[in-house]
């Protein structure tokens, strides 16, 4: 569970969440909110990016997130899909994921993990390739999003923060992604999954507990997906 | 101090001044008087006009480092050559002197040229020998004897060369080596350079590479502390030839490594050059790419990481000549820079005096890109890890 108290994250002095308590338990929770409100902020505040300055407190799985450095959040169980990933050239996708394995204390066999990388892969319509290819590297929007979820699968973390892992996907694409996050999440019932979308089907077909709202630097966080429906019909201007 | 244990101390800036004094051979002495009678003139016709030391390309490669050391040679003792069994598969090559492997007189397929060796034909090459203005000048002067390598025609081979010294003392070591690639041969060389510990070394490489050959360079540099090494390699391509270079070293007290290829018809050069330099280790690395005539085609890439203290500089200068119609050429350096006092400076030079060519090239300094490194940090890997991952990424590219 990851559970905030009067958390702040300021950037250029300029708040981008104020004195914020959100709790998202064990299941799946949407994060919505109009566009340049700071969403993706929120998940790289919570991974420690270099760029925002927190404060409050942030409760994960029992420990204090906000003292710990990014690769001891990401060892915590924390892991954020990122909305666009930096590309690092000289760096193959399994040699990322392998590294990141090790990183995390999880005993590498790297027989198993190349074919269990080249499953994924081949069921998310990547080349036969990907396991050489650069990581992010001529990448479009839709395999790095692709290479996300590789990523979070295959590192099996306690709390995932996906950031839009719907946009560039074409339909087989959602479909697969909605077939994989319920796996993830059903896979153990203290996993907690924070998704930022505003893709309706995706919605529809997810087992959500929770939606949250943020606007003017401020979250509210909704039981259900029934806020979701209201913010299709409705918009954001009269939350 | 016995008299027998006294030491003549110098400075390359003092040498020019002491190369007729005779202190020990070089090739100025009465045994070489009759085998490069003209070339010996010019360099020294113009080390004494300018010290190399003080030439214009050297001047972002702290040559002070070089010019403050002190060599020390002995008066009266002679200091006993010491082999080492741990070479004794490669070629061996120290100032003046070329061992072959498992102690064999003579190679098939491979001719050794030094002074005890008949009909070694080194007086023929002269006519490559001009001076550079650069600091292996001075090996070329100053070398107890020139030697050299000739791989007769298409031979197909592969060596291992050791330049290491055999004798343990803290004089100047020069060597003057000539290998000569014969016509259709495809030679590999394994180069491990060694330093000469406390001690300062200049290695002049003449590499002729004959019509339709092919010559590929792996070459090791050994940190060394305490040590100064000057590797300055000249490339003569003749027309159809191939060769290739790849080049790692991680510095010391002072390294220098020039490579100065002069590309003829039809010839294609490739250069790698990866540095990974530390502490308060010194690396510069000059590349001068000489498109002497049609279409050839030359590709250097050298990148550099610098971390701690450590000081590195690059100078590349590609010229096409007038006829040289059909050129190709890439010249590329970059430099990632780890650590706040280290220091990486990029010059690239381009003389171009021609049309219908294609030419680019590159120089860029940077640091760690933060964003790269907090993707590494999100998936786990400490701050550690993950730059030594994005510094092996940045060689390895």
């Amino acid at each position: 569970m990851i559970v905030t108290q009067e958390f702040t994250v300021k950037v250029n002095d300029e708040y981008i969440l104020d004195d914020v308590h959100v709790d998202f338990g064990p299941g799946i929770h949407i994060l919505m909110g109009p566009n340049g409100v700071g969403k993706s902020s929120f998940a790289n505040a919570l991974m420690g990016h270099f760029n925002y300055e927190t404060t409050g407190a942030v409760e994960f799985f029992g420990k204090d997130l906000l003292a710990l450095e990014t690769f001891e959040r990401a060892r915590a169980g924390l892991f954020v899909g990122f909305q666009s990933p930096s590309p690092v050239p000289g760096l193959s996708n399994f040699q990322f994921i392998k590294q990141a394995k090790q990183s995390n204390g999880i005993k590498p066999n790297i027989r198993e993990d190349l074919s269990e990388f080249r499953a994924l892969t081949n069921k998310l319509g990547l080349g036969s390739e990907w396991d050489k290819r650069q990581l992010n590297v001529d990448s479009s929007g839709g395999e790095k999003k692709k290479n996300e979820l590789i990523q979070m699968l295959m590192l099996d973390p306690k709390c995932a923060i996906l950031d839009e892992p719907d946009s560039g996907l074409d339909v087989d694409g959602i479909k697969m992604l909605t077939e994989k996050l319920n796996e993830y999440i059903e896979s153990d019932p203290t996993k907690v999954l924070i998704i930022i979308t505003h893709y309706e089907k995706l919605i529809e077909d997810l087992n959500v507990s929770s939606v949250s709202i943020m606007k003017n630097a401020k979250i509210k966080q909704y039981e259900g997906k029934d806020k979701a429906y209201q913010i299709f019909e409705q918009g954001f201007s009269n939350v | 101090m016995s008299d027998r244990d006294r030491q003549l101390e110098y400075s390359l800036t003092e040498l020019p001044d002491m190369m007729d004094l005779g202190i020990r051979q070089n090739m100025l002495s009465s045994k070489h008087k009759h085998l490069w009678p003209n070339a010996v003139s010019k360099f020294k016709k113009s080390i004494e006009e300018r010290n190399p030391l003080n030439s214009y390309i050297h001047k972002n490669m702290n040559t002070a480092k070089i010019s403050k050391h002190v060599n020390k040679t002995p008066i009266f003792n002679t200091v006993v050559a010491q082999y080492e069994d741990e070479y004794v598969g490669d070629w061996h090559i120290s100032d003046g002197h070329i061992q072959l492997p498992m102690g064999n007189e003579t190679w098939w397929g491979i001719k050794v040229l030094d002074e005890w060796t008949k009909m070694s034909s080194l007086k023929e090459y002269e006519p490559y020998f001009e001076p550079t203005g650069r600091i292996s000048d001075f090996a070329f002067l100053n070398t107890t004897n020139p030697i050299g390598l000739r791989f007769d025609t298409g031979v197909t081979e592969t060596c291992q060369v050791v330049f290491k010294e055999q004798l343990i003392d803290e004089d100047l070591s020069c060597i003057n080596v000539i290998i000569d690639i014969g016509k259709n041969s495809n030679v590999t060389l394994e180069e491990f350079i060694s330093p000469k510990i406390k001690g300062c070394k200049i290695i002049k490489i003449t590499y002729l590479v004959r019509q339709g050959a092919k010559l590929e360079i792996l070459r090791t540099g050994t940190p060394g502390d305490n040590s100064l090494t000057i590797v300055d390699s000249k490339f003569i391509c003749f027309p159809d030839s191939d060769v290739i270079v790849q080049t790692k070293g991680k510095g010391s007290h002072y390294t220098q490594e020039f490579f100065d290829f002069d590309i003829y018809r039809s010839s294609r050069v490739c250069l790698d050059g990866r540095y990974n330099i530390k502490n308060e280790n010194n690396n510069h690395v000059g590349v001068l790419v000489n498109h002497l005539e049609n279409d050839s085609i030359s590709n250097i890439d050298v990148k550099t990481v610098a971390d701690g203290d450590s000081n590195s500089s690059f100078i590349g200068n590609i010229f096409v000549d007038k006829i040289a119609r059909g050129t190709d050429a890439k010249l590329f350096n970059k430099n990632l820079l780890l650590s706040n006092k280290a220091t990486a400076i990029s010059e690239p030079q381009l003389d171009i005096n021609t049309k219908d060519i294609e030419c680019s090239h590159g120089c860029t300094v940077s640091n760690i890109d933060p964003h790269q490194l907090y993707l590494l940090n999100a998936r786990g890997l400490d701050s550690q890890s993950a730059r030594n991952t994005l510094k092996e990424c940045f060689l390895n590219q």
